[in-house]
């Protein structure tokens, strides 16, 4: 009786591993004769090669910062590193902790479901089109053929937020549209068919991880906003400054002044009576508690000013300001 | 196949005072992983190690017993068809386990590159090392065929982990049978041979890189050297081993030592020397390395009393997966009966052991800080491979008739 109980134990065991067990020969009888580095590309796809391709693509002693896709895990970054050794590298997960690293490794590699050369940049954008468009957007405002646009950024803030500006511009008619980058003075001409929009606008339109102002001249009238996207949802909507900033300016809130020189010389101010100074086409900020009165002391600088300040949530609150008598 | 065969010679020459060629290849992946470990510790040069393991192992060997069992044919080839399908397959098949690359082997290519265990690598300067403290003993004996072969290429030790899994066959095989006889000690190898934990590419099988068969390997000479009484210094290279193998591998050879003390008495001093030095020296290495990145599970034991609520939820977790049947089968509820019949038989060892372990294991689920049933799916039943040779002693027990008790 023991040796019944015993023999279906060991049957009913045999049963359960005998169907993984042929699988697990069918698979050996199916990649033997095959060379080696093709055995693992059967069992790991694209990825096993995509790695070689990207270690023969650097020099050998170029640290490699690895990156996954938005929405995926460090295992595959981890088993890069596996195949990679010894090469130096680092992985970074979340995708902004590279942007807030002082010395990262300069080569990027998106490592998903394959590894290949990328850059921080392309690696953010692709994050924000995966967050999709922001609910909400603000409409579009009439902006005329020239105006500016106060502040304008593609910045890593505290993990896991990536703060950028998108952009939409719209046209009735095709318009040639030329977008200066201030203070970095980076121009970049467009033509807006019907509608052009950026989901990124600084790093898509002038290549740049940064923060700044946008003029913009057109050839034709444009309908526009530039709402500042944080995460995937909409922040603030940031102003269109259409004509020149009448002479003095108020800001009746916030707890940092922001000063932009819209113009091509230096500005000196008065904020608040005390003197102050701005090169050209440069945005400075100054902790102060607003209400602030802003005064360009002579000369043609034209200054546009506002404040922001922190919410209870952690966000950021724009103070735009008003015109005084 | 150089790897293969450096692992077969080398490790079966360095365990040459074993009492058979499982005995034999496990007393060398012991006694090699323990030396080198120390080497690297002290920072003396690893190939010291591994030029004085064989002597070592020498020095260890005792005039003795030659007894030749005979085991039952048929058995033999039940337990061999299924090790002949996963060496075939570890020949031919590239390792495509998860954590056996990126937890065990990467450790093992980056100990065979800089020729240290605290090396730019240990300390997080080259790249990223997850699992930080980890034991060596597994990733060393690879390093060592990686050294030897002159290929950091894993192919090179899959032959290391199947020769693993034989001997730990081979090792139940002649424990059970010194106790139960030959038919039994041959059918339960058997029935471990074909346990579907053991023969996977993942989850601790012998065709990952796991260190899971290792452990259990190791334990299971514990278990038999205490059941037989043993050289007792042959018993401390059996716990040194199990501690320097895996975390769990510490407080499972703290476990065994209990009763080694009993059946020892003074002689157990013998034991205490490798096995305490093992300790020293992983507690030595594990100073000097960055933080873990995983739970400090002892740190956390004080959680335990507010956790005990966890702990119907974990039993019943574990529970299910000793019950699932494409991976134990009916394993577990012949345990189960078999240590109803250890019990009737009073034989207390293996029950110990087993309840001792698994109030290991259920106590870490309680206090870690994974989601429950993450936790317990992601290792409970590599946990329970450890614990094949209490296992399999309980059904040998039940299975020998009453009138043959010894």
């Amino acid at each position: 009786m023991r040796r019944l109980l015993f023999a279906a134990l060991l049957l009913a065991t045999i049963a359960t591993s005998l169907p993984p067990l042929v699988r697990t020969a069918r698979l050996a009888i199916e990649l033997r004769g095959l060379p080696y580095r093709v055995r693992r590309e059967r069992l790991m796809g694209a990825f096993y090669p995509s790695i070689g391709n990207v270690l023969r693509a650097t020099p050998s002693r170029e640290p490699l910062a690895l990156i996954p896709p938005p929405g995926q895990s460090r295992d595959s970054p981890l088993l890069f590193d596996y195949y990679a050794y010894p090469r130096r590298t680092r992985i970074y997960e979340p995708l902004v902790s590279y942007g807030h690293d002082p010395a990262p490794p300069r080569t990027v590699v998106r490592v998903g479901d394959v590894a290949s050369l990328s850059s921080y940049g392309a690696l953010r954008l692709e994050a924000l089109q995966r967050l999709g468009p922001p609910a909400g957007s603000p409409p579009l405002r009439k902006a005329g053929t020239h105006f500016f646009v106060p502040v304008i950024a593609s910045i890593d803030g505290a993990t896991p937020g990536l703060y950028v500006t998108h952009a939409t511009l719209a046209s009735q008619r095709p318009a040639r549209v030329t977008m200066t980058f201030w203070p970095r003075g980076i121009v970049r001409t467009f033509t807006v068919e019907r509608e052009l929009h950026f989901d990124d606008l600084v790093h898509e339109a002038f290549g740049r991880i940064d923060r700044g102002w946008l003029e913009v001249a057109s050839s034709e009238p444009l309908r526009a906003s530039f709402p500042v996207v944080s995460n995937g949802t909409i922040a603030t909507e940031i102003a269109i400054v259409r004509d020149a900033p009448r002479n003095p300016l108020g800001v009746p809130a916030g707890r940092q002044l922001w000063l932009v020189n819209l113009t091509s010389v230096p500005a000196g101010l008065l904020i608040n009576g005390k003197g102050d100074f701005i090169a050209p086409h440069d945005t400075v900020s100054r902790a102060l508690d607003c209400p602030c009165q802003v005064r360009v002391t002579g000369g043609e600088a034209r200054v546009y000013a506002f404040a922001t300040e922190r919410t209870a949530d952690g966000g950021t609150r724009f103070i735009w300001p008003e015109a005084q008598p | 196949m150089t790897g293969l065969v450096f692992a077969l010679v080398y490790f079966t020459l360095t365990g040459i005072a074993g009492r058979s060629w499982g005995e034999r290849y496990l007393l060398g992946l012991g006694l090699t992983g323990l030396l080198l470990f120390v080497a690297g510790v002290l920072h003396l040069p690893l190939a010291a190690g591994a030029i004085v393991a064989p002597i070592a192992g020498l020095a260890l060997r005792r005039r003795g017993e030659r007894v030749r069992p005979r085991y039952p044919l048929a058995a033999t080839l039940v337990m061999v068809i299924p090790v002949a399908v996963v060496f075939a397959a570890a020949m031919i098949v590239p390792l495509n386990d998860f954590d056996g690359r990126v937890f065990w082997l990467k450790k093992a290519k980056a100990i065979a590159h800089e020729r240290a265990i605290d090396g730019p690598f240990f300390r997080g300067e080259v790249m990223e090392n997850p699992r930080v403290r980890y034991p060596l003993l597994v990733p060393l004996d690879a390093a060592l065929v990686f050294a030897a072969t002159g290929d950091p290429d894993d192919r090179q030790t899959r032959g290391m982990f199947v020769l693993a899994f034989l001997a730990l066959l081979l090792v139940l095989r002649r424990g059970i049978g010194r106790r139960f006889g030959e038919q039994a000690g041959a059918w339960c190898a058997a029935l471990a041979a074909w346990l579907p934990p053991f023969l996977g590419s993942d989850f601790g099988g012998a065709l990952s890189a796991h260190a899971d068969i290792a452990l259990a390997a190791f334990a299971a000479c514990a278990f038999f050297a205490i059941v037989e009484r043993e050289f007792p210094l042959r018993l401390g290279i059996w716990l040194a081993a199990m501690a320097l193998t895996k975390n769990e591998g510490l407080p499972f050879a703290l476990l065994l030592l209990l009763p080694a003390i009993a059946v020892y008495r003074l002689r157990i001093a013998a034991a205490l020397v490798p096995f305490a030095a093992a300790v020293v020296a992983l507690f030595a290495w594990h100073s000097r390395l960055p933080p873990a990145d995983v739970d400090d599970l002892l740190t956390r034991l004080p959680l335990l009393a507010d956790r005990l609520p966890r702990f119907a939820p974990a039993l019943a977790r574990v529970a299910s997966h000793m019950l699932a049947w494409p991976m134990w089968s009916l394993f577990w509820p012949a345990v189960a009966i078999g240590c109803l019949a250890a019990i009737t038989r009073r034989i207390f060892l293996p029950l110990y052991v087993l309840i001792g372990m698994l109030t290991v294991y259920l106590a870490t689920y309680l206090v870690h800080s994974w989601p429950l049933a993450n936790i317990v799916d992601s290792s409970i039943d590599r946990l329970l491979m450890h614990l094949i040779a209490p296992a399999l002693f309980v059904i040998a027990a039940a299975m020998e008739p009453r009138d043959q008790m010894t």
